[in-house]
């Protein structure tokens, strides 16, 4: 602690001298206390902020008239259809042709559908144009959307879009899945599909 | 001979600057630290890999709890009244010094303009237990006001979405359509950490 130097008392009843003591205080506790809610403030204003994920759409564009459907070639497409109770299912096939038999069941899980995307990358003809389309349906939950969403980021997949089902995947979906949506409607607003 | 012992010597330094300092960055960062104000609504967010952390500023934040209800919160507290001022000269209400501070304290508006007067008035504890949420469908865009006024208050406004685990994607749907409509096109949705796979 505090250095206190003790002196002999000088006897021979002189004066009895008021001994003197240093003043100083060990400040090493308060410098450590002072370090240690500074730590704390810290990691409580920089670490409690969110994450973040950006999500940019498409610009609204007015229908364009008599427009040619340009030839797709399906290999470089995915379909990603999101349905309720976390099912999730994927195909490949034209929008006007889709089968139950061309609806895969897969799952959120590491092996299912971020393999599933990685394998459908590695047989698309034109790799760099490979996108990636996410339909979720009116079962699938906002915690579906950005699992898949945080597929796109691990797979490295920058090329995708978030449509719509249009009616023929969602009677489809609806077959395989056998999930009955509330009332069984149609999705609410016209699909935009951008295939 | 006997050797010359050096003589040994207390080893003493002063901490006194040291604690100044620490002190120093201390009350630095409690005056600027922004306290969050408690949320009226709790929301769950889902996790993500994603590494990019929320802005402080220049933001308004959409959030939708878990049955599908829309609040709005403008995080700039600057921005508050002048965006209330603005909604009120469009509904045509006129809001008192002490409704204005009401809202200033409120991390979300909670309920539709209409109600909004009334709510402002409750005491705090009972604003918690009415939360009906901002009408936003085909027939009222309430919420896309409030949107639009933000961003003429400040132009450089960034949008936040913060849903919860549980909401029902076509709540999720109606609101992009609508703000894409309205030519929003960039989000920023708000998630907690997970780890990245790898």
């Amino acid at each position: 602690m505090a250095q206190m130097q003790e002196k002999p008392q000088q006897g021979k009843g002189g004066k009895v001298r008021v001994k003197k003591q240093s003043t100083a205080v060990d400040m090493t506790p308060l410098a450590d206390l002072g370090f240690l809610l500074i730590t704390f403030f810290m990691f409580t204003t920089t670490f409690s902020k969110p994450n973040v994920m950006g999500l940019n759409m498409p610009p609204k564009t007015p229908p364009i008239e008599n427009q040619q459907e340009p030839e797709i070639d399906l290999k470089n497409s995915l379909s990603i259809i999101l349905g309720g109770d976390n099912t999730i299912y994927w195909h490949q096939q034209d929008r006007a042709k889709l089968t139950a038999a061309d609806m895969h069941e897969t799952d959120y899980s590491k092996e299912g559908i971020r393999n599933d995307i990685l394998a459908a990358r590695q047989r698309a003809t034109v790799e760099d144009n490979f996108t990636v389309i996410i339909k979720p349906t009116d079962d699938s939950t906002y915690d579906n959307l950005v699992n898949v969403l945080d597929e796109m980021e691990i797979t490295q997949s920058s090329r995708y879009g978030i449509v719509d089902p249009n009616p023929l995947e969602v009677s489809v979906y609806r077959e395989v899945s056998g999930i009955q949506g509330e009332g069984g409607e149609a999705p609410a607003s016209a699909p935009t599909d951008n295939q | 001979m006997a050797r010359v012992k050096p003589k040994r010597q207390g080893f003493h330094i002063d901490m006194t600057p040291m604690s100044d300092m620490a002190w120093l960055l201390l009350t630095f960062f409690i005056l600027t630290t922004q306290f969050r104000k408690p949320e009226i609504v709790p929301i769950t967010t889902p996790t993500s890999v994603s590494d990019m952390k929320l802005g402080d500023g220049n933001l308004v934040e959409i959030s939708i709890n878990k049955d599908g209800n829309y609040y709005f919160s403008i995080i700039d507290d600057k921005d508050k009244v002048p965006i209330l001022e603005k909604m009120g000269q469009k509904y045509g209400l006129t809001f008192t010094d002490k409704e204005k501070q009401s809202f200033y304290n409120l991390s979300e508006v909670p309920v539709s303009i209409g109600q909004l007067k009334s709510f402002l008035n409750l005491e705090e504890s009972q604003q918690k237990t009415q939360v009906p949420g901002i009408p936003l469908d085909s027939t009222n865009l309430q919420l896309m006001d409030w949107i639009d006024f933000s961003y003429e208050q400040n132009p450089e406004i960034k949008l936040a979405i913060k849903g919860d685990v549980d909401t029902q994607y076509p709540k999720f749907r109606t609101l992009l359509n609508e703000l894409v409509n309205r030519d929003y096109n960039k989000f920023q949705l708000i998630t907690s950490a997970e780890e990245k796979p790898r």
